[in-house]
C-alpha cells in the first residue's frame, strides 16, 4: 500500500516537472529544429592541410609569443595584440583600429577562425596564415618586409624556438620565413576558440530530447532565440554551428570613410585576394591537394559586392563591442536598435532583399539581446 | 544540415532507362521540350560545396555539347557565390561540383543546355536548410 501510494506520488511529481518542462520551452517543433542547426559546439580540431604546422604544439607556443611580441614590426611598436587584445575577446574596443594611421576598420575578433573560408572583413585571403601575414607587411599597420622581418626574427629571442619548428632561419629565402612566421600565428590562433553557453546546453538537451535541462535556458534567451530564428531574420546569415555562413552582406552600414572616400568592401577583397601569391591555390600553401581552393578559382565577382562585409560569427560577440567593419554600433543594443531601424536608403538599390525594419517593441528588442548575450557567457 | 530537393510534385523520378538515380528529380522545363532532364543533389551542409548529377533524356541527349548552371533565391533577389564547374560524362549526363547554397530557404537550380538547335532552360526549386 505504502509503495503504491509512493509510486503514485512519484509519478505525479514526474509529471508535474515533466510539465513545467514542457511549459518553459518555448520553441516550436520547427524552431528546435533550426536551433539545433547552431550546433554542436565546439568542433573537433582539424588541422589545417594548407599549414604544415598546424596543431603542432611548438608552432602554437611560438606562434603565442610572436602574438603579443613587437618584434613583428618594422619599428618595434605593434603587435598583433596590440589591436587584438586577448583580454577584449582578441578584438578591441577603439571603434577603427590605430596603426601607424587610424585604419578605416574595426579590429575583428580572432576566435573560432578554423570556420571560416574567408578571413578579414573583405575576405581578402583565403586561409588563416595568409590573413596572418597581411598586417605584417601592411604600411599602414606593422609595415614590416620580409628581409626586415627576417632580420628581426634571428636576432630575438624567438629565434630558437623558430628553428626548431622551421629549421635555421640564415639559409632560407625571406619570403619563406615570412611565411614561416605567418603560419606558426595561425597555429596559435586556431587554438582560439571558444567554450560551451548556456545556449550550447539548452541546444544540446533539445537534442537529447532533455526538456528539463532545456528548460533552465532562461525564458528572455528562449524569445529572443525565437526572434533570431524567425521574424528578425538574422538566421538567414547567422547560420552554423559558429553562426556566421562566412559569406558577405550589405547590412546598411555607410561605407563611406570620409566624404570623399568610400569602403569598398569585398568588391576591393576579391581583387586583393585574385593578385595574391598567399592563397589556397598558390605556391605556398603546404597542400598538394589543395583542398579549399576551388573556392578562390570559383568564386563569383558580383556588381553587389561593393560595399559588403563578412558576417562575423556571434560566439563571444559580447566581450567584442564595438560592432560592425567601422565600429560605429557601441553595443549589442545598438546593433538591435540598427536592425530594428534600419534605413533601406543605404542599401544597395540592386542588392539582396534580405533587410527591413523588424519593429521589436523594446521588451522584444531587450529578449534579442539576452539571446545573443547567451552566446558569450562560456566566460565570466 | 541538410539540403532537401523538393520538385512540384515532389514525385521520384519514373524509371525512365536513363534514369541515374531512383532519387533522380525531373527538372521543369521552360517550354515544351524533346528532352527529360533529372537531377540527383548530394546533400550537404549550409554555404558548403555539394555536387549535382544531371542526366538528359530522350533521343537528342547525346547532341547536348555544352550545360551551364546557376542558381537563385528568388526571394532574396541574389544568386551563388560562386561559378559552378559543369563536367561532360556520356550520354547526356553531367556532373556539377562548387555548387554552394550559403543561405536557408528556397533556391531555384537553373539550368541551360546547349546541343544543336537553340538552347533549351529548366529550373528545379530546392529548399536549403
Amino acid at each position: 500500500m505504502i509503495r503504491r501510494t509512493l509510486g503514485r506520488l512519484c509519478l505525479l511529481v514526474g509529471l508535474m516537472l515533466v510539465s513545467a518542462a514542457q511549459a518553459e520551452v518555448l520553441l516550436s517543433e520547427d524552431e528546435i529544429a533550426r536551433a539545433l542547426s547552431h550546433g554542436p559546439w565546439p568542433p573537433a580540431f582539424e588541422p589545417d592541410p594548407s599549414n604544415r604546422v598546424s596543431g603542432l604544439p611548438a608552432a602554437i607556443a611560438l606562434g603565442e609569443g610572436l602574438f603579443s611580441d613587437p618584434v613583428l614590426s618594422r619599428d618595434g611598436t605593434m603587435a598583433c595584440a596590440s589591436c587584438h587584445d586577448p583580454a577584449h575577446g582578441f578584438a578591441e574596443p577603439r571603434a577603427r583600429a590605430n596603426g601607424k594611421v587610424l585604419l578605416d576598420r574595426n579590429a575583428l575578433a580572432l576566435v573560432n577562425l578554423p570556420a571560416h573560408r574567408w578571413f578579414g572583413w573583405s575576405g581578402d585571403t583565403d586561409n588563416l596564415w595568409a590573413q596572418s601575414l597581411t598586417p605584417i607587411v601592411n604600411a599602414d599597420e606593422m609595415d614590416q618586409d620580409a628581409a626586415g622581418l627576417k632580420q628581426a626574427l634571428v636576432t630575438s629571442r624567438w629565434a630558437d624556438d623558430y628553428a626548431a619548428v622551421f629549421g635555421p632561419p640564415a639559409g632560407q629565402d625571406a619570403d619563406d620565413v615570412l611565411v614561416n612566421i605567418a603560419k606558426a600565428l595561425a597555429a596559435f590562433q586556431e587554438t582560439l576558440v571558444t567554450g560551451p553557453t548556456s545556449f550550447d546546453r539548452f541546444r544540446d538537451a533539445l537534442e537529447a530530447g532533455d526538456l528539463a535541462t532545456a528548460a533552465l535556458y532562461p525564458e528572455a534567451a528562449q524569445r529572443g532565440l525565437k526572434i533570431f530564428l524567425g521574424r528578425g531574420n538574422c538566421a538567414l546569415c547567422h547560420t552554423g554551428p559558429a553562426f556566421t555562413n562566412g559569406e558577405f552582406h550589405d547590412a546598411g552600414v555607410p561605407y563611406f570613410i570620409t566624404e570623399t572616400r568610400v569602403d569598398t568592401g569585398r568588391h576591393g577583397g576579391l581583387e586583393a585576394l585574385k593578385a595574391s601569391p598567399y592563397t589556397l591555390a598558390g605556391p605556398y600553401s603546404d597542400d598538394p591537394e589543395q583542398q579549399g581552393a576551388w573556392a578562390v578559382r570559383q568564386v563569383r565577382p558580383l556588381h553587389s559586392d561593393f560595399g559588403t562585409f563578412r558576417v562575423p560569427g556571434l560566439r563571444g560577440a559580447a566581450r567584442t563591442a564595438p560592432y560592425m567593419h567601422d565600429g560605429s554600433l557601441a553595443d549589442l543594443r545598438a546593433v538591435v536598435r540598427h536592425y530594428n531601424t534600419i534605413d533601406m536608403e543605404r542599401l544597395h538599390a540592386d542588392g539582396e532583399a534580405i533587410l527591413a525594419p523588424l519593429g521589436l517593441s523594446a521588451t522584444e528588442a531587450d529578449d534579442l539581446v539576452q539571446f545573443l548575450r547567451s552566446l558569450s557567457d562560456d566566460q565570466p | 544540415m541538410r539540403v532537401l530537393a523538393f520538385l512540384a510534385g515532389l514525385s521520384a523520378a519514373p524509371a525512365l532507362a536513363c534514369a541515374p538515380d531512383p532519387d533522380a528529380l525531373a527538372l521543369t522545363p521552360e517550354a515544351t521540350a524533346s528532352l527529360v532532364a533529372y537531377a540527383t543533389l548530394a546533400p550537404g551542409r549550409l554555404s558548403q560545396p555539394f555536387e549535382m548529377q544531371l542526366v538528359f533524356c530522350g533521343e537528342d541527349a547525346p547532341a547536348i555539347q555544352r550545360v551551364e548552371v546557376s542558381a537563385i533565391m528568388p526571394a532574396h533577389q541574389h544568386g551563388m557565390n560562386y561559378e559552378p564547374v559543369v563536367t561532360a560524362l556520356d550520354d547526356g549526363r553531367f556532373s556539377v561540383s562548387g555548387m554552394v547554397f550559403h543561405m536557408p530557404g528556397s533556391w531555384q537550380v537553373q539550368v541551360a543546355a546547349f546541343g544543336d538547335g537553340e538552347p533549351v532552360f529548366y529550373t528545379l526549386e530546392v529548399e536549403a536548410r
